[in-house]
């Protein structure tokens, strides 16, 4: 977490400074009370999945619509892979294929809620999930998108 | 019990226990620098899953504890997003 201080503290501590002869990180320690967090956005991903039985115009209305969401909700969208019509490993609601779509972005933990929320709304999303990453996804998802979707190539040779 | 007990010490088992030192398990995450194993690639989640689709117990593939929490809570992301199954038979 980044802190940053009031400007009530920062005044405070100058005269601090001049005043006592003490180490800065000294006082600091005392007036933790007085310092906020400052709002920072984190990296998430998310996939969800479109009703199979739907025509593809249909299925890019969907797309579009929750990548809208992402954006009115100041998030900042690194990636998106259409990975197409895929076989499902099971049923779901009768139904066995369905779209993938999988979105890369940064946003503001609150912007999250929304979005599920919307997912929930929506009937022709037949599944969805969001994760937050950590450093290690995050590097792992820098190189997967430097060597391009080896798993989209993977599914158009079967 | 004499006989059992000659048993125990014979040839076949002495050569099930030299065979298991040579070949000893190792997680392959450990050695090949996996740090982040991910849910969207289910032909490589394939390798840790027995054939009804459960997740293999870390004494069968030696993977190391820290990466069997992260294994298993991809195998159970795969899942959910259907692109793995939850049960089935047959699947090698």
């Amino acid at each position: 977490m980044k802190y940053v201080l009031s400007k009530k503290v920062k005044k405070d501590l100058e005269v601090c400074k001049k005043v006592v002869i003490l180490r800065p990180q000294f006082i600091e320690r005392f007036l933790i009370m007085d310092i906020k967090p400052k709002k920072v956005k984190n990296n998430y991903e998310t996939t969800f999945v479109v009703a199979g039985d739907l025509t593809e115009q249909e299925h890019k209305e969907v797309s579009e619509k929750f990548l809208n969401i992402l954006k009115n909700g100041e998030a900042d969208i690194l990636n998106v892979e259409q990975w197409g019509l895929r076989r499902l490993a099971y049923p779901i609601n009768a139904k066995f294929n369905g779209y993938y779509t999988f979105v890369e972005f940064n946003a503001f933990g609150e912007l999250i809620e929304k979005l599920e929320r919307e997912y929930r709304y929506d009937e022709r999303v037949i599944r969805f999930l969001t994760v937050r990453l950590d450093k290690h996804a995050v590097a792992y998802n820098n190189k997967r998108r430097e060597q391009g979707f080896g798993m989209r190539q993977g599914l158009e040779a079967k | 019990m004499a006989f059992k007990k000659n048993m125990s010490i014979g040839p076949t088992a002495a050569n099930k226990i030299k065979n298991q030192q040579l070949s000893k398990k190792y997680c392959r995450f450990k050695r090949s620098g996996i740090r982040y194993i991910d849910y969207k690639d289910p032909n490589f989640l394939l390798k840790f899953v027995n054939e009804q689709g459960k997740i293999l117990p870390r004494r069968i593939t030696g993977t190391s504890l820290k990466y069997q929490r992260r294994l298993s809570t991809a195998i159970k992301r795969a899942r959910l997003l259907g692109l793995l199954p939850f049960v089935t038979d047959l699947l090698k």
